[in-house]
């Protein structure tokens, strides 16, 4: 029997998600569509100094460009999650591509600086959360036992493509001046319109049937099935919110070495290239992490959330390690802690979204990504300007490093008040609960007629059991 | 001659020559006058040259002495010495200029000797390229060292050949003072005004040269990668549809199994659906 078993995971896992085939394809259009996003995002800086020479703002007013498109990102990702679950992920994620390119395309005639914000802010923003949250989500319904591997590989572009991309941003500004850069950008950017067609066109909505049956055209029918294509539901449950709220607790802290990590080497005396280094190699491990920790948690030794949490010690810890180790001078101990901190803190970023699934299903997976990073968006932008903050006050940097590992550690803290936290076997995700719950009753019985009466579905017999014991095993071993 | 006259005459004479020997000493001892070395000429970078000067005679009470540099006050060099001295330490093109020794006085306005170290023109500053839109205006500079200050010529090159500019079009401007130069062109022409441009410093002790790249950039420049993307997107995206229509009629059993995440546990019509089909095929 499956019960004996004596591997972690939960058993509905097996049943979902054919690893290989058609899903490497999609690792590849994870791949280049994140860098186009992400790693796009990252590298603008060397826009902002054409920026400030043309429109001769001030260096903040410029920022608050990248603010706004990380931001929007943010927002819609509930957004597109939505329309993933009430039409076709394919059309979703062509059209965020479409509203990305044409967002650096509309930014490359702009005249004033609000022109900039409205269209590599908003516009592009709203194509980034329509691409990001839908491909994330399509990739990981389409693996199973090597998730977080592909996961992994997919998030490693980040890194990469900023290590690529800024040179070639470089060399693209100094050819055709900024305006004709980004027009060029814009182009490249459609590229994730054709990341998108390779995902399959979607046959059923996932919407439930149950709501539809009902009135129709009733304004609570409506708001009942925006709703749940939301997955509002998500919010009334505990694990989810305890889940996303370590995430954004982890989110506070998380960012904060990468906007004062050479700000800080250069205050403790070291030099330009020097503290530019530093960042660099934490870039490199951070891309070595990500792969790492994807390959490791596939070899199934210890539950995933296990394994974030010890990511996210480590990446605490070393983040409060990173101002005591310039406190004695010494590069080789700053150079130290910082690869093992971008080691830590890629390997805890494959994780985070792979976790997801095992507290919610995958069929509510989508809706999920969405709202977690909604509510994450929050702490980003608390999380950086309040380490500025403390940085005005106290004069030196120990303290943001500090409080930024805190925050960290107690995200920790807060994951380990998960449901079933110190078993070894993942629990069940959670059930949508259904409007009706007596024929909840009803269609249990006719599945149990169904699968008893056919002998070529296996999966059948998984889920009986299943249904009928809904407590997870303990440890055989 | 009455001899009382002649002796009368004499007396006025030899008094006059003395009086007007004595007001010339009188007038150089009421000026100091001041023993200064040489002017240099700088011919060997990093050498060490010590400028010196002495104050040999003054008839008032001497306060301090300094040092001052093309009209400006060295720092530092202040001093209640006679003789001062200023060392220039390992020389390079910025020690040459106008150096200025001065006394100050209780009771007498200040007094002052110059030096002149001299060197060759050395160009230190200049943008090896310029990118600029057509339309826009260029601004090409070059700032050098060296002492007395260089005259400064622009080219252009021409087929390999240094011409002079040509200013037949009129908006080429040029403004040199002292050791500074820029040259301004308005209006920039696609098709005349890229390429090589030298400036040039000359004084009586040599000349320098520099070079300086100019690109204009057309409008429609980035319009031709940017067409190159969208092809090659076009032509991606056509290639996945005909692959798909071409693999459609054979994966539709297949397709049912990978469109979107496959459910399990979930809502239970969706596996009604899965089991009626499989039964039918």
């Amino acid at each position: 029997m499956t019960n004996n078993k004596p591997k972690v995971e939960g058993r509905s896992d097996e049943a979902e998600g054919p690893d290989g085939g058609w899903g490497w394809v999609l690792v590849g259009a994870l791949f280049v569509s994140t860098s186009l996003v992400f790693g796009l995002m990252r590298s603008l800086g060397i826009f902002f100094v054409e920026f400030v020479q043309y429109f001769e703002e001030s260096a903040q007013a410029i920022s608050w460009i990248s603010s706004t498109g990380l931001a929007a990102q943010q927002f819609f990702s509930p957004l597109g999650a939505a329309l993933c679950n009430a039409y076709d992920a394919r059309v979703v994620v062509m059209t965020g591509g479409v509203l990305a390119g044409l967002g650096l395309i509309l930014a490359s005639q702009a005249t004033c600086l609000v022109h900039l914000y409205l269209t590599m802010g908003l516009i592009s923003g709203l194509g980034w959360g329509l691409i990001f949250t839908p491909m994330v989500a399509t990739v990981m319904a389409h693996f199973t036992r090597r998730r977080t591997l592909v996961l992994g590989l997919g998030f490693s572009s980040i890194g990469l493509s900023s290590f690529a991309f800024n040179p070639l941003f470089q060399l693209l500004v100094e050819m055709y001046a900024w305006r004709g850069a980004l027009l060029i950008l814009g182009g490249l950017s459609l590229n994730i319109v054709a990341c998108g067609a390779l995902i399959h066109p979607q046959r059923h909505s996932k919407a439930p049937a149950k709501v539809d049956s009902a009135s129709r055209s009733s304004c609570a029918s409506v708001l009942n099935r925006v709703s749940s294509y939301l997955e509002l539901s998500l919010l009334l449950e505990r694990p989810y919110i305890t889940y996303t709220l370590a995430v954004t607790l982890l989110n506070v802290g998380y960012f904060v070495p990468y906007f004062h990590l050479v700000a800080h080497s250069r205050q403790a005396g070291f030099s330009e290239y020097q503290a530019a280094f530093v960042m660099s190699a934490a870039g490199v491990t951070d891309i070595f992490g990500r792969v790492v920790s994807g390959w490791f948690s596939d070899l199934r030794h210890f539950r995933l959330i296990h394994l974030l949490t010890m990511w996210t010690t480590l990446a605490g810890v070393f983040i409060m390690l990173l101002p005591v180790s310039s406190l004695s001078g010494s590069y080789t101990a700053l150079i130290g802690i910082s690869l093992l901190y971008g080691f830590c803190s890629g390997a805890l970023t494959s994780l985070v979204f792979a976790v997801v699934p095992k507290i919610v299903g995958v069929e509510r997976m989508m809706g999920g990504l969405g709202l977690l990073q909604l509510i994450e968006s929050g702490a980003g932008l608390l999380g950086t300007p309040m380490s500025g903050l403390l940085k005005d006050i106290t004069g030196n940097y120990i303290a943001s490093f500090m409080v930024a590992g805190s925050f960290v550690i107690l995200s920790t803290l807060t994951m380990a008040t998960l449901p079933h936290y110190f078993s070894c076997t993942d629990p069940l995700p959670l059930q949508r609960r259904s409007l009706d719950d007596k024929d909840e009753g009803l269609h249990s019985e006719l599945k149990l007629m169904n699968s008893v009466s056919s002998d070529k579905n296996h999966k059948g017999v998984n889920d009986l059991t299943d249904e009928v014991t809904k407590y997870p095993q303990d440890c055989v071993g | 001659m009455i001899p009382g006259k002649r002796r009368a005459a004499v007396m006025f004479f030899s008094v006059a020559i003395f009086g007007a020997l004595m007001l010339q000493s009188v007038s150089s001892q009421n000026e100091p006058s001041i023993a200064a070395s040489e002017s240099i000429t700088v011919s060997v970078e990093g050498d060490s040259y010590t400028l010196q000067c002495n104050l040999t005679s003054s008839h008032s009470a001497q306060q301090e002495s300094y040092w001052m540099k093309n009209g400006e006050e060295i720092p530092e060099t202040r001093s209640p010495n006679k003789n001062t001295e200023y060392l220039l330490k390992k020389t390079k093109g910025d020690s040459a200029g106008v150096y200025m020794c001065v006394f100050t006085f209780a009771m007498a306005p200040a007094a002052n000797a110059t030096i002149e170290v001299k060197a060759a023109p050395h160009i230190t500053s200049h943008k090896r390229s310029e990118n600029k839109n057509e339309g826009q205006l260029a601004v090409l500079y070059c700032k050098s060292v060296g002492y007395p200050y260089p005259v400064w010529t622009w080219r252009k090159l021409d087929n390999g050949i240094p011409r002079e500019i040509d200013n037949s079009t009129g908006r080429f401007f040029i403004s040199s003072r002292d050791n500074y130069t820029e040259l301004h062109i308005v209006n920039l022409d696609i098709n005349l005004d890229p390429g090589e441009y030298h400036c040039n410093a000359t004084n009586m002790l040599g000349s320098h040269d520099e070079m300086i790249v100019l690109r204009v950039r057309s409008h429609l420049a980035p319009l031709w990668p940017l067409l190159g993307v969208l092809a090659e997107i076009i032509i991606l995206i056509v290639i996945i549809v005909v692959y798909e229509k071409r693999k459609k009629p054979d994966d539709l059993q297949d397709d049912d199994d990978h469109a979107g995440p496959v459910k399990t546990n979930s809502t239970n019509n969706h596996k009604d659906k899965n089991l009626r089909q499989r039964n039918t095929n």
